[in-house]
């Protein structure tokens, strides 16, 4: 087990920059989540800690040891690949021990360890089949197996369920989550699922653009965003933006709608400032001070929960929870109440929270 | 049904007549040579000239033709090219092997413009590149010696190419989850790579042994003395200035035919497989 520190941490290829000086320490036994939209590089950023890519600029330390220019196998890490990357000519015995002879570990040792790797993801009657005679939650299952017996320090898991269909999905990120609890090793995993992100995360890194928009654990993201990049990216349906106006008073008045909130924010910035309104669809009130009134376009009823949604003049769709919204229809009027507690005020030019 | 199927029997016929006409007149010649080499020599233009549908059948039938040619050493001549056209397989699919496999895996500097000489150097004739490489071997006091033989033809531009073609579709991830493994170069090539490209290398094996078995031009060039004769060039010692065995010349002949055929029978599917460039399935 160990934990992991990178430093300054630039990948360029070529004239094109993808990481941007990323620093980062992730503790012993952290279960961390790289997440962000395609091209935010944290696949690349991955690749580097693994060593599948030289750093451009800045170090890499695993377990207090700089491991910059260390080759990959002598890292401590094990990977499991978005493709699994099972070896197709090997027996899923041979896929999980390939490693294990190729540095010639002892022979009993190596079964030992085989058979308590198969033991615990379930591959014991599995053992003799190649990997194209197995379903894709199998197949996972010993991608994740040639690495537990590694025994490394840190596991890198690159977008490893996006193969997989919804129900497995949700099946292996439970199991996921056991492995960890069981292992307590260092986790380190890739995925642009904000879902998975929130369920499995003791940490989350927020990446965009090869930089890190903020670090935390999944409810201070959810609760406390630091920019409108974060706040837009965790939860679904995501965050409400109404761009509004600073007015007299510390109160911020919607552009689009006639609507008035009193800021509960330190310092409120002048009158006149331009700032956008942020808000989760599940915080829309039965009854307040400052109302929202607008037309249903669209109704989402999901059983435990309904989602009304509302064209904003000029702006992306406002979606709004309805705990008891079974009669709502399309069409209809609504009038619901912002709760200022719940207001995230972002600047309108810079995107950053404003506390 | 009945009509229907002679109407089509009947309305095929021309074409099926045609067919057959233009594969007899492909097979005959070679048919008439194997039949005629189960025969005595003074019997097989007797038939000829006139024409008989005798000059056909494998009689009078006798083995005199092959226990001559077995007497005259051709047994040692099969052995030679053998020992030549299993050797330059083995280290051609060990060199080419590598080679296709770095070009396709590794990253270096002007790699597209070697890997077009190396496509170009494949469709150079034989005969372009002889006396540059008489030269050479002579230089390196190799003529008259089998090293001449071998050396010259293990590398090899196409089997390159089809190696680099196969090992490029393997996915990249295979490469990386071996390197984390710990498996250098060799190992991964040998254990990866290799064992799934079988296809390829059955391809590039038998057309590098193919090579060998048909090379003429370069085994009578690089071997003046003739001490060691390879396949082709003893078959042509059939021929004698004065008088020609045509029996026993055409024994030679199904000999020399048959050995390829006897190896590439059994593995056609793989050779075509390769050819064609197979895909990975995950």
């Amino acid at each position: 087990m160990s934990g992991l520190k990178l430093n300054n941490v630039t990948k360029s290829f070529g004239e094109v920059h993808v990481i941007h000086g990323v620093d980062l320490e992730i503790a012993d036994g952290e279960f961390v989540v790289f997440v962000g939209p395609s091209g935010c590089g944290k696949s690349t950023l991955m690749r580097l800690i693994a060593g599948l890519e030289t750093v451009s600029d800045g170090s890499i330390a695993i377990g207090g040891k700089d491991v910059t220019h260390v080759d990959p196998a002598k890292r401590g890490v094990a990977m499991v690949f978005q493709s699994y990357a099972l070896f197709p000519h090997m027996t899923v015995a041979e896929n999980i021990g390939f490693g294990m002879r190729v540095n010639k570990v002892p022979k009993d040792v190596a079964r030992q360890k085989l058979a308590k790797a198969a033991q615990t993801l379930q591959l014991e009657n599995l053992l003799g089949r190649k990997p194209s005679q197995l379903s894709g939650g199998q197949r996972q299952r010993v991608a994740i197996g040639r690495a537990i017996v590694r025994e490394p320090g840190v596991f890198l898991f690159d977008e490893p369920l996006s193969n997989l269909d919804a129900e497995l999905r949700v099946q292996m990120r439970v199991e996921l989550a056991a492995l960890h609890a069981n292992l307590k090793s260092t986790m380190i995993y890739v995925t642009h699922d904000q879902v998975e992100a929130m369920t499995l995360a003791d940490k989350i890194v927020v990446l965009r653009a090869g930089r890190i928009e903020q670090i935390g654990s999944p409810l201070e993201l959810y609760d406390d965003p630091d920019n409108l990049f974060v706040a837009g990216f965790l939860g679904s349906p995501k965050m409400n933006f109404f761009p509004a106006t600073i007015g007299d008073g510390s109160v911020a008045k919607l552009d689009h709608y006639p609507t008035s909130i009193d800021l509960a924010v330190g310092q409120p910035p002048a009158r006149g400032h331009k700032v956008i309104v942020g808000y989760r669809p599940e915080h829309f009130a039965a009854k307040g001070k400052a109302a929202l009134s607008l037309g249903i376009d669209a109704v989402e009823h999901l059983g435990s929960t309904t989602f009304a949604y509302a064209r904003q003049a000029g702006g992306e769709p406002i979606a709004i929870e309805l705990r008891e919204g079974r009669a709502a229809k399309t069409g209809e009027a609504l009038t619901t109440y912002f709760d200022p507690k719940h207001v995230r005020l972002f600047d309108g030019t810079t995107g950053n929270r404003i506390r | 049904m009945k009509p229907i199927l002679g109407a089509r029997i009947l309305r095929n016929l021309p074409t099926t007549l045609l067919y057959i006409l233009v594969a007899v007149l492909f097979v005959l010649p070679l048919w008439w040579a194997a039949v005629s080499s189960f025969r005595p020599n003074d019997v097989i233009f007797r038939d000829l000239f006139p024409f008989s549908l005798r000059a056909l059948l494998p009689q009078p039938f006798t083995l005199d033709a092959y226990v001559a040619v077995f007497q005259k050493g051709f047994g040692s001549i099969i052995a030679n090219t053998m020992l030549v056209a299993g050797l330059t397989m083995i280290l051609g699919l060990i060199v080419n092997g590598a080679a296709g496999f770095a070009f396709a895996v590794f990253d270096f500097r002007y790699k597209k413009t070697i890997l077009s000489i190396v496509v170009i150097s494949f469709m150079l004739p034989f005969e372009a590149i002889a006396m540059p490489l008489y030269t050479v071997v002579q230089q390196l006091g190799w003529i008259d010696r089998v090293v001449a033989l071998i050396v010259p033809s293990v590398a090899n531009g196409l089997a390159i190419f089809l190696f680099y073609q196969f090992f490029q579709q393997v996915p990249k991830d295979y490469y990386e989850a071996a390197r984390l493994e710990g498996a250098g170069m060799l190992r991964i090539l040998w254990s990866i790579y290799i064992p799934l490209s079988m296809p390829t290398c059955i391809s590039a094996g038998l057309m590098l042994f193919i090579f060998q078995w048909e090379a003429f031009l370069w085994p009578l060039l690089a071997m003046p003395a003739q001490e060691f004769k390879v396949i082709q060039v003893g078959m042509a010692s059939f021929q004698e200035q004065y008088t020609t065995a045509w029996n026993e010349l055409f024994g030679v002949a199904v000999i020399t035919a048959l050995i390829p055929i006897v190896l590439l029978l059994p593995l056609q599917k793989f050779y075509v497989q390769g050819l064609a460039g197979s895909g990975i399935k995950g």
